[in-house]
């Protein structure tokens, strides 16, 4: 990450209450000030994970998403808004995030993440967070964060069900230690109401910031299960696979 | 002996419920617990549990109270054991 910059009178107001918290304070605050993360894509998950980097003070926030504004994002995906169906996602998440903080460095990108950018894009920021609904584009942020060494927050949704955990590469297992293969079973669409992606997203957000700042115990070779009908939740224990592809399952540091 | 099976995620939504007890032979292993919970709940759950040739699908994560177990189909289960079978799931 970049040299830390001293905070201004305005970030000082801004995020006072945040600092009070123990273990984070003004230290915290500059490391999150200094921090670049890539979220991708921004839409149910990504667009709660990125809002929640902005209120919190991430200086910079770089957004793939390709496509426009639909009907059916707007059950979930808060950075978009009514008056821009039809028009870019990222767009309206870069104007919506600035809204709320006008100091953060927005870079959107208009396109899912592809073989052809992926390195790029993991290249240009400090964490990743992962909000992508397809396999490919998860293993392909998954190998430039492991290629990069950089760590990768991994969120997911289903109706009502939801996981997390956070990849540190050669610490934990990897996305590809979890998820061999492409699960035959994964669909584009799927039911999920706004609510379960939006909570993920937020604390998805909250294991970014932790390993930003330092600050508590993120999930590392544990995975976060939550079962919102019964309001289940557990943390579990992940293993790596001796023999992954991408990681090697070997600890490197 | 009983153990408590859970599903989480599609796998829930193809068994039909989250979570059972079910009785087993004293030393059943996760592959025929596996099987024994497809056929009890249909092809939907066989599915995605199992590959075409019987085995456990590579793609479903499990795990023994709250450790997951890999590549150990041939595990014995104990009595009162949970079994968690969890689908992977993506964002959007």
């Amino acid at each position: 990450m970049t040299e830390r910059s001293p905070l201004t009178a305005e970030e000082r107001a801004v995020y006072e209450w945040q600092m009070w918290v123990p273990d984070f304070g003004e230290e915290g605050q500059q490391a999150l000030k200094t921090a670049s993360v890539l979220v991708s894509r921004c839409g149910g998950l990504g667009s709660v994970v990125a809002y929640e980097l902005a209120a919190a003070g991430v200086g910079k926030l770089v957004l793939a998403h390709a496509g426009n504004v639909k009907p059916s994002d707007l059950n979930r995906q808060l950075l978009m808004t009514h008056s821009w169906l039809g028009k870019p996602r990222v767009e309206s998440a870069a104007r919506r995030l600035q809204e709320l903080n006008p100091r953060l460095e927005v870079v959107a990108v208009p396109e899912n993440v592809t073989e052809g950018n992926a390195a790029e894009l993991v290249g240009q920021v400090d964490v990743v967070v992962d909000c992508a609904p397809l396999f490919g584009e998860r293993y392909l942020m998954n190998r430039e964060a492991v290629r990069q060494q950089k760590p990768i927050i991994e969120c997911a949704m289903y109706e009502l069900d939801a996981q997390l955990t956070t990849v540190i590469p050669g610490k934990t297992p990897c996305v590809a230690c979890l998820y061999p293969d492409d699960p035959p079973a994964w669909k584009r669409e799927f039911p999920v109401f706004g609510a379960v992606s939006g909570g993920i997203g937020c604390w998805g957000a909250m294991e970014a910031i932790k390993v930003i700042a330092g600050l508590g115990q993120p999930l590392l070779g544990r995975l976060l299960t939550c079962d919102l009908r019964d309001m289940t939740f557990r943390v579990r224990t992940i293993s790596k696979n001796p023999k992954c592809p991408v990681c090697g399952g070997a600890e490197t540091s | 002996m009983d153990v408590r099976v859970e599903y989480a995620a599609q796998v829930k939504r193809a068994a039909g419920i989250a979570a059972e007890t079910v009785a087993v032979a004293d030393d059943c292993s996760l592959q025929e617990l596996a099987g024994q919970v497809a056929a009890a709940h249909g092809e939907a759950l066989q599915k995605l549990l199992l590959d075409e040739g019987g085995g456990l699908q590579p793609s479903i994560l499990i795990f023994v109270g709250d450790e997951q177990v890999r590549g150990d189909a041939a595990r014995v289960l104990n009595g009162r054991d949970t079994v968690t079978f969890l689908s992977p799931i993506s964002g959007g």
